[in-house]
């Protein structure tokens, strides 16, 4: 156990080096002079050049990734060179918001999907499990966007009912203005319920085919007591790790919404940063986004074993 | 009973020279699959989207109404005789726009996941038939990019190298190539250890011999289920881009991009948004239900 651990630690340290030193590699393809445009076009070559020199944009990339690296590891994160604010505390604003975001999306995102999931593979083949498969099929293909304008069109400009942007502008943190998450919410989960749900339905209908639920059912039992205690406990199994897995495409789908309805989350500052090259925001939020990944494939794995007695850590 | 019937006819027929048995085989065996294929009616449904797609996006020439580009009426006109689905924020008929766009993302998906197919099934093919460090190497790698958050991933190069076709075509072959070598390594993995790659070894083959010819053709079947559903959310996917502003340079016909520039429309002229939104919305639902129909029929197989 101790051992595992220690080797998923070891992993996410040697994904984060890497992706922090892809990350500044990449930024280098096309240089874009962030000097300049701090300063705009009409500053003269001397105080932009006086500019880099102050913000050691003259020195050579390693040196720069090492500088960026060995003060991250001191809990410096820099300034943004397009805001030319501290990272860090825009980083945790924007985070708790998109935080609050996903945390309600992902409690109404995995009950739906497991029911309907269950539902379905309860009966392969059945009229519900049709009607469920076509449905998640289809909520899953429409992208992101698109289900968000959609969502717009009917609750905005139709009914009325909703605000058309999450833009926080009295409110300093989410939770305080819950009718702005509604949208962004529903728009992430009318992608994800869908795809988790095959997923489920899948898992579920491989275990009712099973020797053992069909001994379940010829011995007797009722038709509840084999789903309950025979059938859900194995089904769930592979759900689990693909939901945890899941949280990696959860974190495109919050870019997109926070995009489209304008909420000051993390996405839409990874949006910002890479539209305007702001490599410390950048190299700050992809450290966070590896830290989740990673992390969450860890409790994947935990609750993996917990739940299946057949594995145990050697 | 269609299985024994085959079974007969095989044993009836006079002994054919193996080349010819093989291809007649393949050939019978698509016509099946294609066969079912039709049966299941979800799947014909998607096949009909796409091909009603492509009819489209070939006849861009002669079934546009104006030039994707031109100002052809004014500002944010509702649907109307002249323009049957509005024009956008410059005037330009989005009708056009949206044919013309279809061009570029039937295209570019395609494209992208070749070529993606084609680095990590090479990836996939080295990874598992060398083994040992090559291995992993190879993997270690393929893990720490599967590790970052795909879209993240994508903003972070497209932003970094522009956006144009040829750079949305090396993001997704970097974020996806990962993946297809990991199903080509565990393919190979399996297939490495049959006779006939060791009958292979011991004519004195060489390495890139075996993997091409012997391993690789037989590893097509789960290759191209997995591709036909990687079109479908690679579409996706660029249409995303170009919402995000990462698609290609306006004034190119973009669906994505179209949807991007009618954001603040969206109350004033909704049909701006609507019609790029339901134009890629279809052209991923008829994708992913085809490969979902093939899908199945790979799994009854």
């Amino acid at each position: 156990m101790a051992r595992f651990l220690a080797r998923r630690l070891v992993f996410m340290l040697v994904t984060m080096v890497a992706v922090s030193a892809i990350v500044f590699v990449i930024s280098e393809v096309v240089p874009i002079d962030v000097a300049r445009n701090i300063l705009g076009p009409y500053a003269s070559q001397d105080s932009v050049d006086h500019l880099r020199q102050q913000m050691g944009l003259d020195r050579p990339v390693p040196v720069r990734y090492w500088l960026w690296l060995t003060h991250f590891l001191q809990g410096d994160m820099g300034t943004s060179t397009n805001q030319l604010t501290p990272v860090a505390p825009l980083l945790g604003r924007r985070l708790l918001n998109s935080g609050t975001l996903a945390a309600v999306a992902f409690a109404l995102i995995m009950p739906l999907a497991l029911i309907l999931g269950v539902v379905a593979g309860m009966r392969e083949g059945g009229r519900l499990d049709r009607l469920i498969s076509l449905g998640s099929l289809i909520s899953t293909s429409v992208p992101t966007f698109a289900s968000g304008v959609f969502l717009i069109l009917i609750f905005t400009f139709w009914l009325g009912w909703l605000p058309g942007s999450s833009v926080l502008d009295s409110e300093s943190w989410a939770y305080q203005a819950p009718a702005k998450l509604v949208m962004p919410v529903l728009a992430l989960m009318l992608v994800d319920v869908g795809y988790v749900a095959r997923m489920t339905r899948a898992s579920m209908a491989e275990v009712m085919a099973s020797a053992y639920v069909r001994t379940a059912v010829l011995k007797g039992l009722p038709y509840r007591r084999v789903i309950v205690r025979h059938a859900l406990r194995n089904a769930l199994l592979a759900p689990i790790t693909v939901i945890m897995l899941h949280i990696n495409w959860l974190m495109g789908g919050i870019v997109v919404v926070e995009s489209l309805f304008g909420f000051h989350g993390f996405g839409w500052m990874m949006l910002d940063a890479a539209l305007n090259k702001d490599v410390p925001v950048i190299e700050a939020g992809a450290m966070v986004a590896i830290t989740v990944a990673v992390g969450t494939q860890l409790i994947a794995d935990l609750l993996y074993t917990a739940l299946n007695p057949r594995i145990r850590f050697a | 009973m269609a299985r024994v019937l085959d079974q007969d006819r095989v044993v009836l027929e006079p002994p054919v020279p193996p080349v010819a048995a093989a291809r007649g085989q393949t050939a019978r065996r698509l016509g099946r699959s294609l066969a079912r294929l039709f049966e299941s009616p979800v799947a014909t449904l998607g096949l009909a989207i796409i091909l009603f797609w492509v009819a489209v996006a070939v006849l861009a020439p002669l079934i546009a109404p104006y030039s994707p580009t031109a100002l052809a009426g004014r500002v944010a006109q509702p649907p109307s005789a002249q323009h049957w689905l509005g024009t956008d924020e410059l005037g330009r008929d989005i009708l056009s726009r949206i044919i013309w766009g279809s061009q570029t993302i039937l295209l570019l998906a395609p494209t992208a996941v070749a070529v993606s197919l084609l680095v990590g099934g090479l990836m996939g093919l080295v990874a598992g038939y060398r083994g040992g460090m090559i291995d992993e190497l190879i993997m270690r790698t393929a893990d720490i990019i599967l590790a970052f958050p795909v879209l993240l991933l994508y903003m972070i190069i497209i932003a970094a190298v522009g956006p144009s076709p040829l750079n949305i075509v090396f993001a997704v072959t970097f974020a996806s190539s990962p993946a297809i070598a990991r199903i080509v390594r565990s393919l190979v993995l399996d297939l490495r250890s049959r006779e006939f790659v060791a009958a292979a070894r011991l004519r004195g083959e060489s390495a890139w011999y075996i993997m091409l010819v012997e391993i690789l053709p037989n590893a097509k079947g789960p290759l191209i289920v997995d591709a036909c559903i990687r079109v479908g959310y690679v579409a996706f996917t660029i249409g995303t881009l170009g919402f995000l502003g990462l698609g290609l340079r306006p004034p190119t016909p973009d669906w994505g991009g179209m949807v991007n520039a009618a954001r603040n429309w969206i109350i004033i002229a909704p049909w701006m948004a609507a019609f790029p939104c339901i134009a890629i919305s279809s052209l991923v639902v008829g994708l992913n239900l085809f490969a979902d129909g093939l899908r199945e029929i790979s799994l009854k197989d």
